[in-house]
C-alpha cells in the first residue's frame, strides 16, 4: 500500500476557515478518488496550509472486461471483409480492427469488441482531477487573484502532491504540482522536499511550524497558562478565543504585556472586549478583578519579545485614549440629562408617534419604563426600581463612549448610574435590559432588569407589528426574530414567574395590543427552537395544538417527547395513540367519567384497559404523563387486538369509544395524537 | 532602528522601493477625498484592461475623526501611503514585506501578522478581499484583492497596498503623539519641522468648522448639485469629469455627517445615492477605456 500527501500553501486564511478546509479537502479527494482511498484521511492546517494524507491508496485498480456490441453483421462487414461501419466501431472503442469478434444479438449476429471498463490509475486520477476537485472545495466568501479565474479564500501559492513520495504530474491553477513544501515564512523561506507525511510534519517542526492543530492548541494552552503563572495572574477559560489563536500562528509564542495601570478606571467590559476581540490577547486577572497585564500569542517564535510587548501595549493605550478622553466628558453630565438627547434621535422612522413625527427614542424609553413598571409585579421585580431603571435604561445612547463602542450599550448607562450612587438593583437593571444579546447569551441576573428585558422586546414587536413592519422574507432589519426570541428565552428562564404567562397575557401585562400574528410569531420562534434541538416537528404540531400556552410548558412537553424519539418509543406511541385519537375524532362525543362506563358493556378487555386507566396517577408533570402513557400503551394495542371499536353494536360502540374518549381526555393537556404523522 | 527616518523619509523610502517595483510615483489627486481608494488611480484604473502599477500619497479627510488637535492619534486629515498593482505579482506579498525592510524594519525581531479582513465601500460600491497587516498587534496596512469595483466585476486582479503614514511613522520614531512626528531635521534641533508645526492649527481650525461651524443649509444643497451634476456628466459621456463630482458628492457627506445633519435612518439613503452615481461612472469609464484616444476624441467632437 502507497501513502498520497496532498498539501494547499496559501497566504494566511482567516482562523474560521483553516478547520473548514481541512475537512473540504479532505471530502473532495475522497470524492475524487473513490475506491482508490479505501481508508480515512488525516488531516493538518494552520492559516498558511492545509494538508490531507490517505496511508493507504491503491495505484491501480485492474478494473473488468466487457464484450461491448456494434452493428449486426451484415452491415459492418463487405464482401467478408470489415466496412467502414466496423471501422468505425474499432476506432469508438480503441481497438484494432482485426480483434473485433462475433457475438449474438437480439436481432441477429453483431459484430463486438473486448474492452477493459474501470481500470484506474491513481496518478492519472489525480492529475486529471486534483485542480477540479480543490476548487471545488465549499467556502463562506472567495476571491479571486492575479489573472486566475479561480475562487478560493485567498490566493493558492503552491500544491504539493506526492505518491510515496514521487510527485504527482499535472497543474493546480496554472501552476505545476510540486513535490515540496516550505516552512515557517520568516525564519525558513526555502522549500524542502516531501517524501511522506510523517517527514513532512517532522521537517515542518523543525521549521517553526506545528502543523497538527491539536498539538498547536496545546502548545498555546501550555504557553498562556505558564505566562500566567510567571507572573502571578488569573486566566479565564476561553476556548472560543483559544481555538481563533490557534489558526491565526502558525508557531505560537506567549508574551506578557503590559499596558498604562491609569487606563483601569474605564469600564472593564471596554477593556476585555477590546482586548479579546480586536486584539485577540487574554487579559489577566487577581482576586477576580481585571489587572493592567494581559497575554498575547506571538507568530514569530525568536522574536524581540520586549519590543513586541511594548508594541502592542501601545495598541492598547491609543486605542483607549480616545475612550478614556470620552468617558471623562460622558461623567460630567448625569445619565438622565444624557437621556434627555433622546427626543433627537429617531426610534423608529415608520411609526408616528402623538406628535405626528416619527417615534423618538426617548418616546420609546419611556413606553418601555411603563410597560416595565406594569409587568413588574408578575416577574417579581419592585414597579419603582423597574421604573426608575426603564427611564435610564436607553440613555447612554447619546454618549460619546456608546457613539464610539456600540457594543457597550447598558454597560456605560450602568457605570454612569453607579457612579452617580444609585442603588445596585437599578443599575443592574440598566445593562441587564438587553439580556438575551443572541441565543445561549446569560439572562438578566435581576427581576427589574427580566421585566426591562421584556418590556423591551413585547414593546417593540407590538408596535413593529402594527405598523405593518413584520419581518418579509430574510429580511429582519428591525431584529424582530431576536427579540421573539429574547422573549421566549426570558420566559423559559423564568418559569414561576414570566413562564405563568401565556404570551397574549405578557403582551396585555405590558399594556400592548398583541395582536395575533405578533403572538403566533412569538410562538413560532419556540416551535423553531425546539425543531433545532431535534424534536420531530409533528410532535412540536401535536403539543403546540393541546394544553396550555405557557412557554415552559409547551418546550417541556416537547422535549419530554422529544426524548424517546431517539429509540423507537415514540415510534409505538404513534402507531398507538395516533389511532386512538382518530377513531375519537371521527365519532365526536361527551367524554363520560370512568365509572360510568359500563362494565358489562366493555368485556373483559375492556374492563382491564378501563382499570389501567384510572390507575394513572394524577400529574400535569409532562414527564410523569409521558411515562403513563408509555405504560398505557401495551393495554391499548392488547384492546384492539380483543374488540372491533366501531361494533355493529350501537351499545358496543358507545361503549368501546366512550373507554377510548376517556383516554384522549386524559392526555388532553398533554398533545393532540390526531396531529401525528404516521411515523 | 538608526537613525530614525523622518516623517518625509519615510514617504521617501516608500516611493523609492516602489518606483523600483515599475510603478509610476504618482501625486495626490487636487481634490478631498476620504481615503486614497478614492483617487481615479485606484478606482477607475482598476476597470482598465491590461497592466497598471502606481504608488502616491494621498491625503485623506474624515471630518468624523477630527479631534481639535487634542487626541495623541486621531486626526481629521492625515495621509495614506496607496500602491496598487493589477494584475497582482504571485509574490506581492513577498514585495509588501521587502517595503518594510526598506523602511529599516528587522521582521525577524517584530511580530508581522496578516489578520483577515473583507474590505468593503458601500458607497464606491467595491469590495475585496485581504487583511489588515499588523506590525507588533498595530495595524499599519490594509491589503486587499480588489474583487469588485463600481459594482462591477473586475477582470483581473489588482493588490491594493494603504500605509498609514502616521501610525508606521509613530511606531519607526517610537512617539506617543503624531503631533511629535518629525517632519524634518532632527528632534530638538534648529531647523526640526514636526508634523504638529505643520498640522496641529489645521487639525484645531477644521474640526472646529467640521463639527461647529460648517453650515448644514449649505452643504445640503450642494451635495444635491453634485449628484445632479453628476449624473448630467455622465449623459454627455465624460465619466472623468463626472468622477471628480462623485468625490465631491462624498466629501459632502462626511461634512454633513461630522454636523450631525444626517440622521441614522437617513445615513443609508445618502451613501446609496453616492453608490449610484459612482457605480455610473464605473460603468461608463469601463465601456470607454477600451476605446483609443483618437476615437475618444471623434466622439467628443474634437
Amino acid at each position: 500500500m502507497a501513502e498520497l500527501f496532498v498539501e494547499l500553501g496559501t497566504e494566511e486564511l482567516p482562523a474560521r476557515f483553516v478547520g473548514p478546509a481541512m475537512a473540504g479537502l479532505a471530502a473532495a479527494l475522497i470524492k475524487l478518488l473513490g475506491p482508490l482511498a479505501p481508508t480515512p484521511p488525516r488531516t493538518w492546517g494552520t492559516p498558511r496550509r492545509v494538508a490531507v494524507a490517505f496511508p493507504d491508496v491503491v495505484l491501480e485498480t485492474a478494473g473488468v472486461e466487457k464484450l461491448v456490441t456494434g452493428p449486426a453483421v451484415s452491415i459492418a462487414y463487405v464482401n467478408e471483409a470489415p466496412g467502414p461501419a466496423a471501422v468505425a466501431f474499432a476506432n469508438k472503442l480503441g481497438v484494432p480492427v482485426d480483434s473485433l469478434e462475433r457475438a449474438a444479438g437480439p436481432k441477429g449476429e453483431v459484430i463486438a469488441a473486448r474492452r477493459v471498463e474501470g481500470a484506474q490509475r491513481l496518478m492519472d486520477v489525480l492529475g486529471a482531477g486534483l485542480h477540479g476537485a480543490i476548487f471545488a472545495m465549499p467556502f463562506k466568501k472567495t476571491m479571486k487573484w492575479g489573472q486566475r479565474k479561480e475562487l478560493f479564500p485567498r490566493p493558492l501559492r503552491y500544491v504539493c502532491a506526492v505518491v510515496d513520495g514521487e510527485r504527482v504530474p499535472g497543474e493546480v491553477a496554472g501552476n505545476a504540482i510540486v513535490d515540496t513544501s516550505v516552512g515557517h515564512w520568516l525564519w525558513h523561506p526555502l522549500p524542502f522536499r516531501v517524501t511522506s507525511a510523517a517527514g513532512w510534519e517532522a521537517d515542518l517542526l523543525a521549521r517553526d511550524v506545528i502543523v497538527d492543530v491539536a498539538a498547536r492548541r496545546a502548545a498555546l494552552v501550555e504557553g498562556l497558562a505558564g505566562a500566567a503563572a510567571a507572573v502571578g495572574a488569573d486566566l479565564r477559560p476561553d476556548d472560543t478565543l483559544v481555538d481563533e489563536v490557534t489558526n491565526l500562528l502558525e508557531k505560537p509564542t506567549v508574551i506578557v504585556g503590559r499596558f498604562d495601570a491609569e487606563l483601569l478606571s474605564l469600564p472593564p467590559r471596554l477593556l476585555v472586549e477590546s482586548m479579546k476581540v480586536n486584539q485577540r490577547y487574554f487579559p489577566l486577572y487577581r482576586e477576580g478583578a481585571l489587572t493592567n497585564e494581559f497575554l498575547l500569542a506571538t507568530n514569530n517564535p525568536h522574536g524581540d519579545e520586549p519590543l513586541i510587548a511594548a508594541g502592542n501595549a501601545r495598541v492598547l493605550a491609543a486605542r483607549f485614549h480616545d475612550a478614556k478622553f470620552f468617558y471623562a466628558e460622558d461623567r460630567k453630565t448625569p445619565l438622565a440629562a444624557h437621556g434627555a438627547k433622546l427626543s433627537g434621535m429617531v426610534w423608529l422612522r415608520e411609526v408616528k408617534g402623538a406628535s405626528g413625527r416619527a417615534l423618538t427614542m426617548a418616546e420609546r424609553q419611556i413606553a418601555m419604563a411603563a410597560a416595565g413598571e406594569r409587568l413588574a409585579v408578575a416577574c417579581g421585580a419592585d414597579p419603582g426600581v423597574t421604573l426608575e431603571a426603564g427611564l435610564l435604561s436607553k440613555s447612554d445612547l447619546t454618549t460619546l463612549m456608546v457613539g464610539e463602542f456600540p457594543e457597550l450599550q447598558g454597560h456605560v448607562g450602568r457605570k454612569l448610574a453607579e457612579a452617580e450612587g444609585l442603588p445596585a438593583a437599578v443599575t443592574l437593571a440598566i445593562e441587564e435590559h438587553y439580556l438575551p444579546r443572541f441565543t445561549g447569551d446569560a439572562l438578566p441576573s435581576t427581576a427589574a432588569g427580566t421585566a426591562l428585558a421584556l418590556a423591551e422586546r413585547l414593546t417593540l414587536l407590538d408596535a413593529a407589528f402594527a405598523a405593518g413592519l413584520q419581518p418579509k422574507g430574510g429580511a429582519d432589519h428591525l431584529g424582530l426574530r431576536r427579540a421573539a426570541v429574547g422573549v421566549v428565552a426570558l420566559a423559559l428562564g423564568a418559569p414561576a414567574t414570566v413562564g405563568t404567562m401565556p404570551v397574549q397575557g405578557l403582551f396585555s401585562a405590558a399594556g400592548c395590543a398583541g395582536g395575533d400574528d405578533v403572538v403566533e410569531f412569538v410562538y413560532a420562534r419556540l416551535r423553531g427552537a425546539l425543531a433545532d434541538e431535534g424534536v420531530p416537528t409533528d410532535v412540536v404540531e401535536a403539543v403546540f395544538s393541546a394544553g396550555s400556552r405557557l412557554l415552559p410548558d409547551l418546550a417541556a412537553r416537547a422535549r419530554a417527547f422529544g426524548a424517546l424519539a431517539g429509540d423507537g418509543r415514540m415510534a409505538a406511541i404513534r402507531a398507538t395513540f395516533r389511532r386512538v385519537a382518530g377513531l375519537v375524532k371521527q365519532n365526536p362525543g361527551d367524554v363520560l367519567a370512568l365509572e360510568t362506563l359500563d362494565g358489562a358493556a366493555l368485556e373483559a378487555a375492556g374492563r382491564a384497559l378501563r382499570d389501567a386507566v384510572a390507575a394513572i396517577p394524577a400529574s400535569s408533570v409532562p414527564d410523569v404523563q409521558l411515562a403513563a402513557l408509555v405504560a398505557l400503551r401495551p393495554h391499548v394495542d392488547s384492546y384492539f387486538d380483543a374488540v372491533m371499536v366501531m361494533s355493529d353494536d350501537p351499545a358496543l360502540k358507545a361503549a368501546r369509544l366512550g373507554l377510548l374518549r376517556a383516554i384522549v381526555d386524559r392526555f388532553s393537556t398533554l398533545a393532540d395524537f390526531s396531529k401525528l404523522s404516521s411515523s | 532602528m538608526t537613525p530614525r527616518l523622518t516623517f518625509q523619509d519615510l514617504i521617501l523610502r516608500l516611493q523609492g522601493y516602489w518606483a523600483a517595483q515599475g510603478c509610476a510615483i504618482l501625486q495626490p489627486y487636487d481634490q478631498p477625498m476620504g481615503a486614497g481608494t478614492f483617487h481615479p488611480a485606484t478606482f477607475l484604473r482598476a476597470l482598465d484592461p491590461g497592466a497598471w502599477r502606481c504608488a502616491y500619497v494621498q491625503p485623506s479627510r474624515r471630518p468624523t475623526d477630527g479631534r481639535y488637535g487634542e487626541n495623541p492619534n486621531r486626526l481629521g486629515h492625515y495621509y495614506q501611503f496607496q500602491v496598487v498593482i493589477k494584475p497582482n505579482p504571485p509574490d506581492i506579498q513577498e514585495l509588501y514585506r521587502g517595503s518594510l525592510v526598506a523602511l529599516g524594519l528587522d521582521l525577524q525581531k517584530h511580530d508581522l501578522r496578516f489578520v483577515e479582513d473583507d474590505w468593503e465601500s458601500p458607497t464606491l460600491g467595491a469590495w475585496g478581499l485581504g487583511w489588515e497587516v499588523w506590525l507588533d498587534g498595530m495595524e499599519v496596512t490594509q491589503y486587499t484583492y480588489f474583487q469588485q469595483v463600481g459594482g462591477i466585476e473586475l477582470d483581473e486582479t489588482p493588490a491594493e497596498l494603504t500605509y498609514g503614514l502616521e501610525r508606521l511613522a509613530m511606531y519607526l520614531q517610537g512617539v506617543d503623539n503624531v503631533y511629535d512626528l518629525v517632519w524634518v531635521g532632527e528632534r530638538g534641533q534648529p531647523g526640526c519641522i514636526t508634523y504638529g508645526d505643520v498640522y496641529a492649527r489645521n487639525e484645531l481650525e477644521q474640526a472646529k468648522d467640521n463639527f461647529e461651524c460648517s453650515d448644514p443649509s449649505l452643504l445640503a444643497p450642494a451635495f444635491d448639485m453634485w449628484e445632479k451634476e453628476a449624473k448630467r456628466l455622465v449623459a454627455l459621456r465624460l465619466p472623468l469629469p463626472a468622477y471628480e463630482c462623485v468625490m465631491s458628492a462624498s466629501h459632502t457627506f462626511n461634512m454633513l455627517q461630522a454636523r450631525g445633519a444626517i440622521s441614522v435612518a437617513e445615513r443609508a439613503g445618502y451613501i446609496r445615492r453616492v453608490r449610484d452615481i459612482a457605480c455610473a461612472c464605473a460603468v461608463l469609464y469601463k465601456e470607454t477605456s477600451r476605446m483609443t484616444l483618437d476615437e475618444r476624441r471623434r466622439e467628443l467632437g474634437r
